[in-house]
């Protein structure tokens, strides 16, 4: 298993998440011109053929004048917006795990459109970013970055909900039971006196 | 014995605790404990510290914290203790409240709202301790490991791991299968999204619980006994308890969709509408039973009897009217007439100890001591004179039982019993049932909780009308004017009976209303209405539809009253129809 790089403090890319700006965002050729921009500014050997695949993206490819279908910026605009931070210019980064990391952005959540005052939603997201790039947060340990980026992943929160509903169903059910046998039991009592 | 320096410590971290909350924040100093007896004494019992929400006070048994190797975490002890006091609970209202939420959430155990209460408002403060501010939270429960076989501890601690994002293991050696991990994942979210909101939180998260605690009260209540700082925080709390509750739904919180966050797809949830089995609780009133249950949770000491007082009382606070009065010609000057007996509820200041000490006998309060009585010469302005308040309760078994349900004709009662002290009116009432079941305050008084304690009382018996008091308070004319008021049902028809003397009960009723220079009013709880067509050719209630017209041409007003907005309607037009200010006056209407 690679090691992982020191990269920022988790708190500060927190913060970053929650000053996300309120104006709208740059689209198809800006935002690709955008993307291009972060990619140099982080790995500044990155070549053209490296970067080609993000201009296929659907979001470097809507007109300006296209209608928004979300209220709420997606993965990819919150990536972009994380890793502009002043913080990744420390560590060394290769633009390939960058693009690789924007190119499945939109898949990495079990939502499209994180909510940004949900905590957890913004800690996923940001350990998923700091992983595609090969880094951990300050102050953490390899293994434990990778233990909390398993305790904040969509997938595994499914499963353990999964599990946790199907507990609670079943003793709903037991319960239920149990209640329906009293109230017979309550019932053939009263009716024998 | 416990050394000054460990004292002058705790002491200065006193002060700091209370930086981490507020620079403004100010709180009494804890009441230090430094022995078993000294902590018995003060009614800390089991927990090595612990808060009081009447009296804003925290209590720290020092030579518990230093038997639990404790004693370096005076800062997160102390910042945990005010977190109780300025975030969760904060206050006596909002800890009824959250009590009440959560054994909404907990059907079975209910008497368990206590504990999971303060495992949920823990968790709430020690999160922000450990997120926002120096405090070390996960040392305490590091120290505090237990090595029991409490399944509900093993999840209460993984579900800490999961919010500090601690290694698995760190504060529980036990084994943790998926369903507790969802369990735990869940009570992360719940702690996380419901911080501000917390009271819905409190339902989700006791919701959580239940099936941890239905399978081992025993064992959960052992582990958490040493943290239980919160059970008794309603001791010394003599303000008003819950009488209703916001809406929140009661349902498991993997079903609830700003928790679980994931889409349908993910979780096999079905459409919102299908996938949430909750029960609807919007703003529902809470009944007097359990008013009494979730203040005896909170650690108030009182009585059924006595909650039920403050549960009327409460109710009715909204409703409080001007209380009916009679315009007079105004006085003059007052003028010395003599004294009489200054009476219990009276206004201190109308003592006159001369006369009661020139009467040569020892002062006794209500017995003895006297006051000035003054007569007023009339003059031109009008004056309002308050009509006194006689009261009689239906406790028959066909009424509801007030200190169980809520008892409308109760409601009516106190409501115009609170109205009528507040104007300064004396009230009697008197609570009957069957022949020998009948209990009335000492006469006219000015005591609210004794004229409430009979009001909220309950026989459950016959129906026999108290007409010896009715008698006996009527043989002359009342020098006050007084509004007579019957709450009864069917049961009314009991007033024209014979009394033990063999006198009719239609003369005995005739002449009250004569001698009560107001006016009567019979407040009935009944399913039907009694002046309908309908009903008054039913041969099945012909004695009482007979008995309700002859009572109202004897001149008894007949208010039916079966739910809320019937009583206050009654109750407003008691105030209004004979007495407004500009409805010329009418003693009996």
């Amino acid at each position: 298993m690679v090691d992982l790089q020191m990269g920022p403090p988790i708190h500060r890319l927190h913060e970053r998440l929650l000053a996300y700006p309120e104006s709208p965002a740059p689209r198809g050729q800006d935002l690709l011109a955008l993307v291009y921009d972060l990619a140099h500014r982080i790995d500044p050997g990155v070549t053209a053929e490296v970067l080609e695949p993000l201009a296929r993206l659907p979001q470097c490819q809507l007109e300006p004048d296209e209608p928004e279908i979300s209220a709420h910026p997606d993965v990819f605009m919150l990536m972009i917006w994380l890793l502009a931070d002043e913080a990744f210019s420390e560590p060394t980064l290769s633009a390939i795990d960058l693009v690789s990391l924007l190119l499945s952005a939109d898949n990495l959540m079990a939502t499209g459109y994180p909510n940004l005052q949900d905590e957890d939603q913004r800690e996923e997201l940001i350990r998923l970013a700091l992983n595609g790039l090969r880094l951990k947060p300050r102050d953490e340990t390899d293994h434990q970055a990778r233990d909390r980026l398993l305790m904040v992943s969509s997938s595994e929160r499914a499963r353990v909900v999964t599990a946790s509903r199907a507990a609670e169903e079943r003793a709903e059910a037991i319960r239920q039971a149990l209640a329906e046998q009293r109230a017979r039991e309550a019932a053939d009592k009263y009716t024998r006196e | 014995m416990m050394d000054a320096s460990v004292l002058s410590h705790w002491q200065q971290q006193w002060q700091a605790a209370l930086l981490l909350w507020s620079e403004h924040l100010q709180l009494h100093e804890p009441l230090w404990l430094f022995d078993v007896e000294a902590s018995q004494a003060a009614g800390l019992t089991g927990s090595f510290a612990a808060i009081r929400l009447a009296s804003q006070r925290v209590m720290v048994n020092l030579q518990d914290v230093a038997e639990r190797n404790l004693s370096d975490c005076s800062l997160e002890i102390l910042a945990h203790e005010i977190g109780h006091h300025v975030y969760a609970p904060a206050n006596m209202t909002q800890h009824l409240q959250l009590l009440a939420v959560i054994r909404q959430a907990l059907p079975t155990v209910e008497h368990l709202a206590p504990l999971v209460a303060n495992l949920y408002t823990d968790l709430l403060i020690n999160h922000h301790l450990q997120r926002n501010t120096r405090c070390r939270m996960d040392t305490i429960y590091q120290r505090l490991k237990s090595t029991g076989a409490s399944q509900l501890w093993a999840l209460y601690m993984r579900i800490y791991e999961r919010l500090w994002q601690l290694a698995p293991g760190a504060l529980t050696d036990a084994d943790i299968t998926a369903e507790m991990e969802g369990d735990a994942w869940l009570g992360s979210r719940i702690i996380k999204v419901y911080s501000k909101d917390w009271l819905t939180g409190s339902s989700r998260f006791a919701t959580l619980l239940l099936g941890y605690l239905i399978e081992e009260e025993q064992a959960a209540r052992d582990a958490f006994a040493a943290l239980n700082d919160t059970a008794e925080a309603g001791h010394g709390h003599r303000g008003a308890g819950v009488i209703e509750l916001p809406a929140i739904d009661v349902m498991h919180p993997s079903h609830d969709p700003d928790l679980t966050d994931l889409p349908s797809s993910v979780t096999g949830q079905g459409e919102p509408e299908e996938a949430a089995t909750e029960t609807r609780t919007s703003g529902q009133a809470l009944q007097p039973q359990d008013y009494y249950e979730v203040l005896k949770a909170a650690g108030v000491d009182l009585s059924p009897h006595d909650a039920a007082v403050r549960y009327y009382r409460d109710a009715v606070r909204p409703y409080l009217m001007p209380f009916p009065t009679r315009r007079l010609p105004g006085p003059g000057e007052p003028q010395r007439e003599g004294s009489e007996i200054w009476q219990v509820g009276d206004d201190p200041i109308e003592i006159d100890w001369f006369a009661t000490l020139i009467a040569g006998r020892q002062p006794i309060p209500g017995i003895t001591t006297q006051k000035a009585m003054y007569s007023l010469e009339g003059s031109e302005e009008p004056q309002h004179q308050v009509c006194d308040l006689d009261l009689y309760v239906d406790s028959s078994g066909s009424m509801p039982n007030p200190q169980s349900t809520i008892s409308y004709p109760a409601l009516a009662g106190a409501l115009l019993c609170l109205s009528a002290l507040r104007a300064g009116a004396t009230v009697q009432v008197t609570l009957w049932s069957g022949a020998r079941q009948c209990l009335t305050s000492d006469g006219f008084v000015r005591d609210e909780a004794a004229v409430l304690r009979v009001l909220t009382g309950f026989f459950g018996g016959g129906t026999s009308f108290p007409l010896k008091i009715l008698r006996s308070t009527y043989a002359r004319p009342r020098q006050t004017p007084t509004q007579l008021v019957v709450l009864s049902d069917d049961g009314i028809v009991s007033m024209f009976g014979d009394d033990e003397e063999g006198t009719p009960g239609e003369q005995i009723s005739a002449l009250a209303l004569n001698h009560c220079r107001g006016a009567g009013h019979w407040v009935l709880d009944l399913p039907y209405d009694p002046s309908s067509p309908e009903v008054q050719q039913s041969s099945w209630l012909k004695r009482t539809t007979d008995s309700i017209l002859f009572g109202q041409q004897q001149g008894w007003q007949v208010h039916r009253v079966n739910g809320l907005e019937p009583m206050l309607q009654f109750a407003r037009d008691f105030s209004n129809q004979y007495y407004r200010d500009d409805v010329p006056s009418s003693a009996g209407g």
